[in-house]
């Protein structure tokens, strides 16, 4: 039985020969092209993964851009209606206050004309007045007439200027 | 009795062959054997894209990279991964081989088992000395943090460490693969112990002792890929103790 404890040295020799050659052989006829086709494809997997999120980030700060220019665009046209009330208010206010103005003026200008009007009526009934006072003062003269003619005849004028 | 045919089946002889003598023993015929069968079906299957050999020879190659080297010995260990995988491979198809009828099991063979943790003795020395130069090798026999007076006495202590690691390496694998032998032969002699008394008592005794026979035989395919496994991950780990300096 002791036999199987000692070592054999020209085994030992080939089993070193023999496993040296055979993993030379496997590491570069097997292992390598193994690996190298594990690594190219893990290489692929974390490639595809970083573009994957790459995308996903890309896809993110689009979202978050159109989010922005959304909000953007809803102040703007926020901003816009107002400015649009306003100038609609402004231009209301303009629109009335002309308006207001143009009816001052077309009162003012109607109370010029009746000014106008009234006086120059006045003025044809001063006149009118006055040749009345002078056919009256001719008819005076030329009847000669009494106190009571003279009389009849003031009132007869005077009736006819309260007309 | 049992002693011869333990010695027969576990030691080295002549290798004969339909009655032709050849110049090899039948250990190195063995290994030859092994080795080009692994050959052949590894190199098949790397040329093959895709198949049930290749993943099965690429999920190989992973256990062994990512459970194997890489937690121990990081990146450095990267370009030994071929070394653990033929290392590997070579003791599970030589266990595997073995249990064939009218093969021998070159791993219940302290020389083999020897001869494999030679050649990782000299993987580690080698790659320990090109990682961390050999000022760096040496030291790292020297544990961190020892008093210099101390340094005498740790360094000769720490090299027959090293030595006694690949020893055991050696003889935990022999004395696993020998020991299922010496059960199965043990088992198998029952039944001629047992026939010696009387024809009968044989016939009775063999029933249970196939019975054991077959189970002490399923546990050696269990032991195969155990005892690979372990001198593979011992392996590992004594490059990752020596490839670090203290």
């Amino acid at each position: 039985m002791e036999k199987l404890l000692q070592p054999d040295l020209g085994l030992i020799f080939w089993t070193i020969v023999n496993f040296t050659l055979l993993a030379l052989l496997l590491a570069k006829f097997a292992w390598k092209p193994i690996i190298s086709a594990i690594e190219e494809r893990e290489k692929k997997v974390a490639d595809d993964i970083a573009a994957a999120q790459n995308a996903k980030d890309e896809a993110k700060k689009i979202e978050e851009n159109l989010k922005r220019e959304l909000e953007n665009s809803s102040k703007n046209a926020a901003l816009r209606l107002e400015e649009a009330t306003k100038a609609a208010q402004k231009e209301r206010e303009q629109i009335l206050q002309d308006a207001q103005s143009q009816a001052q003026n077309l009162v003012a200008h109607a109370k010029e004309e009746i000014n106008l009007e009234t006086q120059k009526a006045i003025a044809e009934v001063k006149k009118e007045l006055a040749d009345t006072a002078l056919l009256a003062a001719k008819k005076l003269v030329a009847k000669e007439s009494d106190i009571k003619t003279n009389k009849a005849m003031v009132e007869e004028l005077l009736n006819e200027i309260k007309k | 009795m049992i002693g011869e045919i333990l010695q027969h089946h576990i030691l080295n002889h002549g290798f004969n062959f339909l009655g032709i003598q050849f110049p090899i023993s039948q250990f190195v015929a063995m290994m030859l054997l092994v080795s080009t069968v692994i050959l052949f079906v590894f190199i098949f299957a790397a040329h093959k894209k895709t198949g049930r050999l290749r993943t099965v020879a690429e999920m190989f190659v992973m256990f062994v990279r990512d459970d194997l080297v890489l937690p121990n010995l990081h990146e450095k260990g990267r370009k030994l991964v071929p070394f653990f995988c033929s290392l590997f491979i070579f003791i599970l198809f030589s266990n595997y081989l073995g249990m064939l009828p009218w093969a021998r099991t070159v791993t219940a063979n302290i020389s083999v088992t020897a001869g494999l943790a030679l050649v990782s003795l000299f993987i580690i020395v080698g790659q320990s000395i090109k990682n961390n130069g050999f000022w760096g090798f040496t030291k790292t026999f020297v544990p961190g943090g020892v008093p210099w007076w101390l340094i005498p006495l740790m360094f000769p202590l720490e090299v027959l460490s090293l030595i006694i690691r690949i020893f055991v390496l050696a003889v935990r694998l022999f004395a696993n693969m020998t020991a299922g032998h010496i059960i199965l032969i043990g088992l198998i002699s029952f039944i001629f112990i047992m026939g010696a008394h009387g024809v009968k008592d044989g016939f009775m005794t063999a029933g249970p002792v196939m019975f054991m026979t077959l189970f002490v035989s399923i546990l050696e395919l269990l032991v195969a890929v155990i005892q690979a496994y372990v001198f593979t991950l011992l392996t590992v780990i004594f490059a990752s103790l020596q490839l670090e300096a203290h």
